[in-house]
């Protein structure tokens, strides 16, 4: 009996296997995917991420920043001095 | 024709059309479909006509002097075949006709139905194995023949629903994918001596993928003459034979199998 009969015999069986491993895979990939792709969206500084949240000046709007880790929002004047 | 009426034809338009649409996806007839809304639409004194179409279904309701009319077209959602719901379809059409309910019940016992949940896929994945088992019996298989189509159609009905549903692989593909691995799995009869009828076991391990639903529907469009229907269904369901053939011969041809 040739190995090769065999090798496809268990791939076939071990198929379902497969697709459930490659869907866990896929689905962690993208998972991290979106995380580093959502985080490039905000703002990336001196290895940290930031989120951009706005204040309400009157009628117009400032767009400032907020440092995750210390909870510090900072506008665009303070942001080119960190 | 006052605005009261106007609204109710309208709401009746686009209820039908979403039955129509549901019921033609769960796997329902255009002889079906088409007698059970002509069916609600008497009940609310309307006149319907649908108009069915391979992937869409039109439907016009006029109202009772025929002067005013709408029409909805609605796409056929993805639900995939059930009875159960074709099945409820039909006597919720009884029940509006007979018990006189109101369009808004309808309405709620509709959306009840959709709510209903499917039956769980281990179970019907098992059960599927056992009814392609049993047809390897049918053709005088013996019972190690029926044990490895078992595993074959198990094996195979997970890979298409896997692919199909979750990868969103395309059912063609995932249909000739499936019966590649049925048919390289039913061929172990033929590799290890283990059955006395392996032709049998490799014949049968793929019988869950034909599309008998869709051939049995296309002869009905055939008899009740919605030919358009008719064809559209019966290519269809040719197509994904052809894939099953395509996936059986790879498999026997993977396996080298020297039977024919």
């Amino acid at each position: 009996m040739e190995t090769y009969r065999l090798v496809i015999l268990a791939i076939s069986l071990a198929m379902p296997l497969f697709v459930v491993a490659l869907k866990k895979f896929t689905f962690a990939f993208q998972n991290y995917k979106k995380r580093t792709l959502s985080c490039q969206e905000k703002l990336f500084l001196n290895n940290e991420c930031y989120d951009y949240v706005t204040a309400g000046h009157m009628a117009e709007e400032e767009v400032m920043i907020k440092d995750n880790e210390t909870g510090m929002v900072y506008d665009d004047y303070e942001l080119e001095q960190l | 024709m006052t605005t009261t009426n106007l609204n109710s034809s309208k709401e009746t338009a686009h209820f039908l059309a979403t039955y129509a649409a549901t019921m033609l996806a769960a796997g329902g007839s255009s002889a079906r479909c088409e007698k059970t809304v002509h069916r609600i639409a008497e009940a609310y004194g309307t006149t319907a006509e649908i108009t069915i179409l391979p992937h869409t279904v039109m439907t016009t309701v006029w109202d009772k002097d025929h002067s005013q009319s709408f029409s909805v077209g609605e796409k056929l959602p993805a639900t995939g075949l059930n009875f159960y719901v074709i099945s409820r379809l039909s006597r919720l059409s009884w029940d509006v006709r007979d018990n006189g309910i109101t369009l808004e019940d309808a309405k709620n016992e509709f959306r009840s139905i959709m709510k209903k949940p499917r039956l769980n896929p281990w179970l019907v994945t098992l059960l599927t194995g056992l009814a392609n088992a049993s047809f390897c019996r049918l053709f005088e298989g013996d019972w190690r023949a029926m044990l490895i189509v078992f595993i074959a159609t198990v094996n195979g009905f997970w890979i298409k629903n896997a692919l199909h549903k979750e990868w969103k692989w395309d059912i063609r593909l995932a249909v000739l994918f499936a019966a590649c691995c049925s048919s390289v799995i039913a061929c172990a009869g033929f590799m290890f001596h283990c059955t006395d009828t392996p032709d049998i076991a490799l014949g049968t391990s793929v019988l869950y993928l034909v599309p008998g639903i869709p051939y049995i529907n296309s002869v009905s469009d055939l008899i009740h003459g919605h030919l358009l229907c008719c064809i559209s269904r019966f290519i269809e369901a040719s197509v994904l034979t052809a894939c099953l053939g395509i996936g059986l011969s790879v498999g026997i041809l993977l396996m080298n199998i020297q039977y024919f």
